[in-house]
C-alpha cells in the first residue's frame, strides 16, 4: 500500500526551490565560529556577515557521497535497525522536559530515573526498535547530562539509542567514547547511538550541535540531519512552504557533513510542522502535518537518504525507514508512561493497517464460503481458525463490548488506569541483560567526568528477571 | 479629515496591518495639531487594545496581531519626537519602561523572543535586543547601560535553561536585582521553573507574555537603575 502525498514533478519543483534557497538565501551561522572556521578550510565560502550560500552543483555533489542504508545497531549487537528502505522501524517520541509521574500523577522536571524506566519501558515494547531519548535529565549535571542519560538508557535498553540534545561538540565527544567502548568490547557491532542535529529554523545553524554532530560523523556515527519547521512562524504559511524549508534544510546541513566527512551515514529527519494560528505555538493537530511528514518520506527517498519523520498512517504509508511516534503529550514536552503503552497498541494497528494483505485461495476463503452456503456462520470452521489469531484484540484503546462490559469495566478504571499499571508491571518485571562489564566500566568512566563529587546517576538497579 | 476620521484611519491601517500608512496618518494627525499624547492614546493604544480584543475572541490570528503591532510601532516612530520622554511609556508607569531581552546563553531559538519584544515595542516599551547566545554578563551590562526595569529571557532548550538562573544570579549579584522585573519564556520553561530560579513570572505565548509583562509593569515599576 502506498500513499503519494507529492507527484513525480512535484517532488522535482520543491527540491529545485530547495537549491535555489540554498544558492540565493544560504544558511547563516556565526562567522567566527570554529565550524565557520572548518567549513573555510574546506573550501566553502562564509561571508563576513556569516552566510554561507551554496550552490546547486555542490549540493548536488556532496549528497551523492551519502550512504543510502544506515545500519543502527543495539548495544549487544543483536537489535539491529538496517534503515535500506525495505521495512519502517518505530522510535518513540522525544524530547520532553517534563515527565508524568507515573505514581502520583504529578507533573515534575524530568529526571534520569525516568529515563531509566522509559528506556526500560521501551526496551519491552516489542514495535518499538529504537529508543529516542523520551526526556531530558533536568537532575543531571550539565556538562556531563547527556553523557549519564546514554549511559542511563543503555543500561536500561539494548535497542539502539538516538541522542537529541546534544549541543556541545565535548558533550558528542563523551557519547562517541562510550560508543567505541562498546565497539572494542566486541558487544555492539554496528553503531549502538546516533545523534539527531536539528537546524533552527529558518537557515540557521546552531555551531554547537554542528559541531557535535561532525563529532559523530567523524567517528562514523549516524546523524540524523533534522528540520521542523513551523510554517507560519519559521516557514512559509502552507504546507508545501514547510516541506520547502524542511528540504533545503536538510540538504544543506547533509551537504555540509559529506563535504567534512564524505560517507558519512545522515538520516533524512524531516518534521515540517505548523503553528497554533492565534498563538504561534508549535500544533501537531494541524491535520495538514500528515501530509507535509508524508511528503517529507518522498523527498528524502527522492534524493536517496534514508528518511526518518513523524506523523501516522500517512507518513507511514510513504514507506519511511524510522517513524516517530509514541509517548509524549503536549507538544512533545511531557512524558506520560500510560500514553507510551496506549500508543504502542496504536503503533502495531498503524503497522498492521500499513501491512498488505496477500489475496491467494487461502485468504479469499473460497472453500470456506462453499462448506458454510447460504446462511450459518463461519465460526468453527477450520479456515477461521486458521486465522482468527491474526486478528487484533484492543487492551488500552477502546475494545469491542456491549454497554454492561463497558460500565463494568468503567468501574475498575479507566484505558489509562490499566495502561498504567502495565507500565509500571514491564518496568518493575521486564529484565535487561547487563551491559559488558569491560564496556560499562569505560562508560562509566566516561559518565562520572572530572567531577570530585557527584549525584546519584545510575539508572535504577536492574529488577527481577521475569521468571 | 478631521480628528475623528484620522483615528478612524488609523485604527484601520492597524487592523489591516499597515505600517506604512499608520506611519503617513500619524505625520497627517500631528500637522493637524492634534496634540501627540491623544493621537497615541486614541488613535494607536486604542487600536491596539482592540486588537487585542478581537484576538482574545479567536476573530485575529497571531500575524494579523504581529503585523498590527508593527503599524503601531510605525506610528510611534513618527509621533515619538513629540512624546515627552514621561508620556511615552502607555503600561502605566511612572518610569519609562525598559527592557533588556534575550535568549541565553548556548541557544540560538529566539522567534519567541522577537514576537514578544514586537509586541511590547507596541506598547511605547524600549526594548533592548541582545539577540542569541547572550551571556549572563551581557545581560547585567545592558540593565545597567539602559536603566531597564524589565528584562526577558528564553530559552528553547532544556540544556540552556539552567542559564536562565545563571542570568538572574548575576543580576542579584551585581545589585541589580531589585530594580527590575525578570520574565522567562521558551517551551520547556513552567511557572514552577519560573518560581525556582527566581524570575517573576513566565507565559505560554507571545499575547502571554504581553499581559505578563504589562501586569509586573504595573504591579510595581522600579524606577530606572
Amino acid at each position: 500500500m502506498r500513499f503519494e502525498a507529492l507527484t513525480g514533478q512535484e517532488t522535482k519543483t520543491v527540491h529545485r526551490a530547495a537549491l535555489q534557497i540554498l544558492e540565493e538565501v544560504g544558511l547563516h551561522l556565526p562567522p567566527a565560529s570554529t565550524l565557520a572556521g572548518r567549513l573555510r578550510e574546506a573550501g566553502l565560502q562564509v561571508t563576513p556577515e556569516g552566510r554561507l550560500h551554496l550552490p546547486a552543483s555542490f549540493i548536488e555533489a556532496a549528497l551523492a557521497k551519502a550512504p543510502r542504508v544506515v545500519r543502527l545497531g543495539g548495544r549487544d549487537g543483536r537489535e539491529t535497525a538496517v534503515l535500506d528502505g525495505r521495512r519502517t522501524f518505530i522510535t518513540t517520541d522525544g524530547c520532553g522536559a517534563w515527565t508524568i509521574d507515573p505514581e502520583s500523577g504529578e507533573r515534575r522536571a524530568s529526571t534520569l530515573d525516568d529515563v531509566a524506566r522509559s528506556a526500560r519501558l521501551t526496551d519491552a515494547l516489542e514495535h518499538y526498535q529504537v529508543y529516542w531519548m523520551m526526556v531530558s535529565a533536568g537532575d543531571a549535571p550539565l556538562p556531563l547530562r547527556t553523557a549519564r542519560e546514554y549511559l542511563t538508557a543503555a543500561r536500561n535498553t539494548t535497542k539502539h539509542v538516538q541522542m537529541i540534545d546534544v549541543h556541545r561538540p565535548e558533550e558528542a565527544a563523551a557519547i562517541v567514547k562510550m560508543a567505541r567502548a562498546l565497539r572494542e568490547s566486541g558487544a555492539a557491532t554496528d553503531a549502538p547511538v546516533s545523534m539527531l542535529n536539528s537546524v533552527v529554523s529558518p537557515l540557521r545553524l546552531d555551531p554547537g550541535g554542528c559541531e557535535a554532530a561532525l563529532a559523530f560523523a567523524a567517528a562514523g556515527l549516524p546523524v540524523a540531519a533534522c528540520s521542523m519547521p513551523i510554517a507560519s512562524v519559521t516557514a512559509p504559511a502552507t504546507a508545501p512552504g514547510s516541506l520547502l524549508m524542511s528540504h533545503a534544510e536538510i540538504i544543506g546541513f547533509t551537504a555540509l557533513v559529506q563535504t567534512l566527512y564524505p560517507g558519512a551515514p545522515v538520516i533524512y529527519t524531516g518534521f515540517p510542522a505548523f503553528a497554533d494560528a492565534r498563538t504561534g505555538i508549535t500544533n501537531y493537530r494541524d491535520p495538514r502535518r500528515w501530509w507535509a511528514a508524508a511528503a517529507a518520506t518522498q523527498m528524502g527517498q527522492s534524493v536517496r537518504l534514508p528518511v526518518f519523520t513523524s506523523g501516522e498512517l500517512a507518513s507511514l504509508l510513504e514507506h519511511p525507514d524510522m517513524l516517530c511516534f509514541g509517548g509524549l503529550l503536549e507538544v512533545s514536552t511531557v512524558l506520560s508512561f500510560e500514553q507510551l503503552v496506549i500508543d504502542h497498541e496504536i503503533v502495531r494497528d498503524m503497522l498492521l493497517s500499513a501491512a498488505p494483505q496477500p489475496v491467494d485461495d487461502e485468504t479469499l476463503g473460497v472453500d470456506a464460503v462453499r462448506e458454510v452456503g447460504p446462511g450459518g456462520h463461519f465460526l468453527s470452521r477450520r479456515h477461521t481458525l486458521r486465522h482468527i489469531r491474526e486478528f487484533v484484540v484492543p487492551k488500552f484503546s477502546e475494545p469491542a463490548r456491549p454497554v454492561e462490559r463497558a460500565e463494568q469495566d468503567a468501574a475498575r478504571g479507566s484505558p489509562g488506569d490499566a495502561a498504567r499499571r502495565e507500565a509500571l508491571r514491564l518496568i518493575a518485571t521486564h529484565a535487561v541483560p547487563p551491559i559488558d562489564a569491560r564496556a560499562a566500566a569505560a562508560m562509566e568512566r566516561v559518565a562520572d567526568g572530572p567531577e570530585p563529587a557527584r549525584p546519584e546517576t545510575r539508572a535504577r538497579s536492574s529488577p527481577p528477571a521475569k521468571s | 479629515m478631521d480628528g475623528a476620521a484620522l483615528y478612524g484611519a488609523i485604527r484601520a491601517a492597524v487592523v489591516e496591518g499597515d505600517a506604512e500608512r499608520a506611519g503617513a496618518l500619524a505625520g497627517e494627525a500631528l500637522r493637524a495639531g492634534l496634540d501627540p499624547l491623544e493621537i497615541l492614546d486614541r488613535g494607536f493604544t486604542s487600536s491596539l487594545r482592540h486588537v487585542g480584543s478581537c484576538w482574545e475572541k479567536g476573530e485575529l490570528y497571531l500575524p494579523e496581531m504581529m503585523l498590527a503591532a508593527e503599524a503601531v510601532k510605525a506610528g510611534l516612530a513618527v509621533l515619538k519626537p513629540r512624546l515627552s520622554a514621561a508620556g511615552a511609556s502607555k503600561a502605566g508607569g511612572a518610569a519609562p519602561l525598559v527592557c533588556v531581552m534575550g535568549t541565553v546563553a548556548g541557544d540560538i531559538h529566539d522567534i519567541g523572543k522577537n514576537i514578544v519584544g514586537t509586541l511590547l515595542e507596541a506598547i511605547g516599551v524600549r526594548v533592548v535586543d541582545l539577540g542569541t547566545d547572550v551571556e549572563a554578563s551581557r545581560f547585567v551590562g545592558a540593565v545597567r547601560e539602559h536603566g531597564a526595569n524589565l528584562v526577558g529571557m528564553s530559552a528553547l532548550l532544556t540544556s540552556t535553561m539552567p542559564a536562565m538562573r545563571q542570568v538572574v544570579e548575576a543580576l542579584e549579584a551585581a545589585g541589580l536585582r531589585r530594580g527590575v522585573r525578570i520574565a522567562v519564556g521558551g517551551a520547556p520553561v513552567t511557572k514552577a521553573f519560573a518560581q525556582e530560579i527566581g524570575a517573576d513570572g513566565t507565559a505560554a505565548d507571545g499575547m502571554g507574555a504581553l499581559r505578563l509583562f504589562q501586569s509586573l509593569a504595573a504591579k510595581e515599576v522600579p524606577g530606572a537603575v
